[in-house]
């Protein structure tokens, strides 16, 4: 992996064509977690996969860790950027008071591709913000200066995906019970 | 008991994300769309290589079928200048002498006049065909002259056979005339001289007395003719004087 860094550095398209057979499915993946697309996430990859080989160089990553960190990184900011482009992220500040700061619980063990796809299928902007704090760990100032909103808006972003994700959770729970 | 449905996602997505199977995009042409230039490049590269290989390949193959085909050709030059050598030595050895001169080939030069464009070239070829010119009319007036003296070498031999038949005429006609006058030489001509006279008229004196009086002629010429013969005498003294 060293190698392939050092080579990577030295903008080798062998290299470059290496890295992108061992982290294009990867990177993909998130970058769809974002779009919900396949063309756009096909772009966004590409878009992602550019910065990565154009900035490299400038990088101190020796490590397989750190780039794929790294890479991850570009291709969320990627993503984000992308959808400035087209999102409308609605200001809800009428509804903070009744944000509920709790997370999601049931009692049912849920199948992981029920849960990523209720994800999936959530509204842009919900999805978005859902995606940057629960499974990235941003918090809502954090948010807020990536999708240039405000941590209010994030926060009731966030709100509106728990409620929808819930009312899924509750119909995938009533289909469970009804299999039994 | 309630389980955290939001880590449950996370971990679900960290799984997602990790998952080594295909989800369905184009890697090929999501790498073209990335790096156009790589795959040109290097199929440019690769196409170059294999051109250029071939092109060497190729004329290595012709240079080296050029030289076959020469070594060959030389062989078959010797082998072909071996088998003339061969068959001239047998014609040679079967082919009178007269026969080979009458076989020998016809050499036949043609002068071709061949336009230049070079000045100099084109004065010198008016120079040439001026001097041909030149030469053409002395060939012409030779050739009248050449006519000329056949004329007259005709002439002359002409007058050469006219005299000869003259001289032959003149000839006859001397031998007959020398037929006639042979015998008059022996028979026809004689001369009877009186020695004392024509001494004593030599010496201007008077004939002396001893002189016969009975011949009074001193000078006598008798013409014989086959027909007739005269004959005239008269005194030396006064026939003389």
């Amino acid at each position: 992996m060293k190698k392939l860094i050092k080579a990577l550095k030295k903008n080798n398209p062998k290299a470059q064509k290496q890295l992108f057979d061992l982290y294009a499915g990867y990177l993909y993946r998130i970058c769809f977690r974002y779009m919900s697309n396949r063309e756009l996430s096909e772009e966004v990859l590409s878009q992602a996969f550019l910065n990565i080989f154009n900035h490299i160089a400038g990088t101190d990553i020796s490590e397989e860790k750190p780039l794929k960190a790294w890479m991850k990184k570009i291709a969320i900011n990627q993503s984000l950027m992308e959808l400035r482009k087209n999102i409308r992220f609605a200001d809800t500040l009428d509804l903070i008071e009744e944000i509920e700061e709790a997370p999601l619980t049931t009692d049912e063990q849920l199948l992981e591709d029920d849960l990523i796809q209720m994800v999936l299928g959530l509204p842009d902007g919900y999805r978005t913000v859902f995606s940057l704090y629960v499974i990235e760990g941003f918090t809502h100032e954090e948010i807020g200066k990536k999708l240039n909103i405000s941590p209010g808006t994030s926060k009731s972003q966030l709100c509106k995906a728990r409620r929808i994700l819930k009312e899924k959770i509750r119909k995938t729970e009533i289909s469970y019970e009804a299999v039994r | 008991m309630k389980q955290s449905v939001e880590n449950n996602i996370k971990t679900a997505f960290d799984a997602w994300d990790e998952h080594s199977s295909d989800i369905g995009f184009n890697k090929d042409t999501l790498w073209q769309s990335i790096h156009p230039n790589s795959r040109k490049s290097s199929s440019m590269f690769s196409w170059t290589r294999v051109a250029a290989a071939a092109i060497i390949l190729f004329l290595a193959g012709g240079w080296l079928n050029a030289m076959y085909t020469n070594h060959q050709l030389k062989k078959e030059k010797l082998a072909i200048a071996e088998q003339l050598i061969q068959s001239q030595a047998n014609t040679i050895k079967d082919t009178p002498i007269a026969e080979l001169h009458s076989s020998e080939p016809q050499i036949i030069y043609k002068t071709k006049i061949k336009q230049v464009e070079s000045p100099q070239t084109q004065t010198m070829l008016a120079d040439l065909a001026k001097k041909y010119q030149s030469v053409e009319n002395t060939n012409v007036r030779l050739q009248q002259q050449m006519a000329e003296t056949t004329l007259n070498n005709s002439v002359l031999n002409d007058s050469i056979q006219k005299l000869l038949g003259n001289l032959h005429e003149i000839k006859e006609a001397y031998a007959l005339q020398a037929q006639a006058i042979q015998p008059a030489k022996e028979n026809e001509l004689e001369i009877k001289i009186d020695e004392a006279a024509l001494l004593a008229l030599s010496e201007n004196q008077l004939p002396k007395q001893g002189v016969s009086k009975s011949t009074p002629q001193k000078f006598q010429i008798t013409l014989k003719n086959r027909m007739t013969k005269s004959e005239s005498s008269a005194p030396l003294f006064k026939e003389v004087r």
